[in-house]
């Protein structure tokens, strides 16, 4: 799979927010002017996770769908936010999502996995798992996940060999941290070697950092959060210089 | 409605902000919690750090300037060229996109800067005729009259830094990290296009003013331009906010001002404080109203939020003074009709579609539909015959105005 640039958005409350260590949120604007920006940069894809969902994940899809009605979204975009089941995901790809985000929470073993997977494609899903690192203990989990603390190792074998979906891998501890947790990718990485490719995520911010993960097999991608909305051209600066190609935006071709 | 609303249990600002704004689990708001940074962060390190960004653009040979700085008669010019002439001995160029409605205290202060700091300065002035279709139809279809001067304030300095190839641009404070918490400090967060657009203009940039009124023409709005993508990428221009390396305090800040170079507030009737904007004659007065309809506040509940967060009043206290002054009547209404070339009437127009339910609507970024008064321009109530350019509250530049 070609390497990804991601766009990670936090939304809180119908706001993207800047997150910081899963526990600060900082308001940034909406939805639609994040699109547009994102759009005007060419990012691979769009991760969008709605910490403040409801019970009914489908229809907070669609509420937040309809907002953009006279937008255009040409990028692939993957949504999550309280999704736990099969017909829940099967409706949110129906209604529009490239890819559901599941948490780490809702997976419990690989049979699991694949009976969520059966009608939608293995590739439709994305797995998030929030790690955090206690005393160079890592576990899946953070604060809100209290009663789900689980070792990477015994949550790597709920996911299949040669699974077509993907991980999201995000560092508690160094969210919104300007630094990422190379530590983490070492430690993680070979618990899932030939189960499925793996995103990184938590306080890239550099096109160094972008460069040194990208170098690295088995990972796919990686996402960026907080620095897609503090900087200027944020997106194409961090693809030039990290030597990523950028997409080509569909009006280019034509 | 209003009282549905959460409000931060430190500041008075409450959950329609329109920024956005988040409250943590002890109902302490977004700008609060980012507000405790000014006293947890090493402020001599972060000053370092801004000495040697600033190091890094001082032009060798000196053939051009250092960097541009956006000034104005009020708020922060004072003090953000005295930091960057005086503390760290840059060579500026001073960029100034007259309002068109200024105040005689407001062209004082800038004649004063000008001549206290000796930099070079280049101001533009747009044509009178278009600058009152701008403001019309702003205040009209956007419910405000600042988006002419916040669209060219903001996007001259970056088009001369571009044109120039001066790359850095010079603000104070960030006003979406000053308010509501917006970003860490940590995060150094720069100037962009989309800060601009979403929150600056309302959601309608240059390119989109033309949809309210097919009069515009690509001519009146070249010197409201914000440069595009491609063009910023070639020429790196960048601009970044001191607030970020500087322990922002206005109002201390003011003070020095006022020692060192003579700065001058006006006194006006919806605030206690004088020294903010006191170059508009119409920012804390019918702006201010519009603001109030808008979103249930004023200027001056962001100025006590501001206070109580540095610890110079008690919570209670702002209270009781944000009710006194924001029940008080805006001034210069009459003045400000007449240069807008409408009567004094025409402008409670735009009042009576302002509601509360607006604020929702801003929230759920629906606003341009609940705002429903898409009045038509030439509604007998936006006209007045023989309607002609009032020059003293015009003001710009070839003499003082009304009462100051």
């Amino acid at each position: 799979m070609k390497k990804r640039l991601i766009a990670g958005l936090v939304l809180h409350e119908n706001l993207i927010v800047n997150s910081y260590q899963f526990k600060l949120h900082l308001p940034v604007g909406t939805l639609r002017h994040t699109l547009e920006r994102l759009q005007d940069w060419q990012i691979d894809e769009i991760a969008i996770f709605n910490r403040t969902h409801s019970f009914d994940a489908e229809k907070d899809f669609i509420q937040l769908m309809s907002g953009l009605v006279d937008s255009v979204v040409n990028t692939p975009l993957s949504y999550g936010g309280g999704i736990n089941s099969k017909a829940t995901i099967d409706r949110v790809i129906g209604h529009g999502a490239e890819r559901v985000i599941i948490s780490a929470s809702e997976v419990h073993s690989a049979e699991h996995l694949r009976h969520l997977s059966e009608n939608c494609g293995e590739q439709a899903l994305l797995i998030h798992l929030p790690i955090t690192n206690e005393g160079g203990v890592f576990f899946i989990g953070n604060k809100k996940m209290n009663s789900v603390k689980i070792l990477i190792e015994e949550f790597s074998k709920r996911v299949p060999y040669s699974w077509g979906g993907e991980i999201l891998l995000n560092s508690v501890n160094h969210d919104g941290m300007h630094k990422p947790d190379f530590d983490l990718i070492t430690h993680v990485l070979p618990y899932f070697k030939n189960r499925c490719g793996l995103i990184l995520g938590g306080g890239f911010s550099s096109a160094l950092d972008i460069s040194r993960l990208m170098a690295i097999s088995g990972v796919n991608g990686v996402s960026i959060g907080n620095l897609l909305h503090r900087k200027e051209l944020a997106i194409k600066t961090m693809k030039d210089d990290a030597s990523m190609d950028v997409r080509r935006y569909v009006k280019e071709l034509e | 409605m209003m009282q549905d609303l959460q409000e931060c249990v430190r500041c008075l600002y409450k959950s329609n902000h329109p920024l956005g704004i988040t409250f943590d689990a002890e109902g302490i708001c977004s700008g609060c919690r980012v507000h405790e940074e000014k006293d947890n962060l090493n402020w001599s390190d972060r000053k370092e750090k801004l000495r040697e960004l600033l190091s890094s653009y001082r032009v060798k040979g000196r053939n051009n300037y250092d960097c541009i700085i956006p000034v104005s008669g009020g708020q922060d010019s004072f003090f953000i060229v005295h930091t960057i002439i005086s503390e760290f001995g840059l060579n500026p160029l001073l960029v100034n996109f007259n309002r068109n409605f200024n105040s005689g205290v407001g062209l004082r202060n800038l004649a004063v800067l000008r001549q206290s700091f000796l930099a070079d300065f280049r101001q533009v002035t747009i044509n009178p005729k278009v600058a009152r279709k701008v403001v019309k139809t702003s205040l009209v279809n956007l419910g405000t009259l600042n988006w002419l001067w916040i669209a060219g304030q903001t996007s001259l300095p970056v088009r001369l830094a571009n044109e120039m190839g001066v790359p850095l641009v010079i603000w104070g404070a960030h006003q979406g990290l000053e308010q509501v918490g917006m970003y860490s400090h940590l995060d150094e967060v720069e100037m962009t296009a989309r800060y601009r657009k979403e929150h600056d203009l309302l959601g309608v940039d240059e390119k989109d003013i033309f949809r309210f009124d097919p009069d515009f023409s690509e001519r009146d709005i070249t010197q409201l331009a914000y440069p595009p993508d491609e063009v910023l990428a070639d020429s790196n221009v960048r601009g970044i906010y001191l607030g970020n390396f500087i322990r922002w305090d206005t109002v201390q800040q003011h003070k020095e001002m006022i020692e060192k170079y003579g700065y001058k507030g006006a006194k006006q009737n919806r605030t206690y404080y004088q020294y903010d904007n006191p170059d508009c004659p119409v920012y804390s007065n019918f702006q201010d109203i519009l603001k109030q309809k808008k979103f249930g506040y004023s200027k001056v509940t962001d100025q006590l939020s501001r206070d109580i967060r540095h610890g110079r009043i008690s919570r209670d206290k702002a209270i009781k003074i944000n009710q006194k002054f924001i029940e008080r009547a805006p001034l210069n209404i009459v003045e400000f009709a007449n240069w807008l070339g409408i009567t004094p009437a025409g402008l409670s127009l735009p009042l009576l579609n302002l509601t509360h339910d607006f604020a929702e609507e801003i929230i759920l970024d629906r606003w341009r539909t609940a705002l429903d008064i898409k009045l038509p321009l030439s509604s007998r109530y936006m006209k007045r015959k023989n309607a002609e350019i009032d020059l003293d509250f015009t003001n710009i530049g070839k003499g003082i105005s009304f009462k100051d």
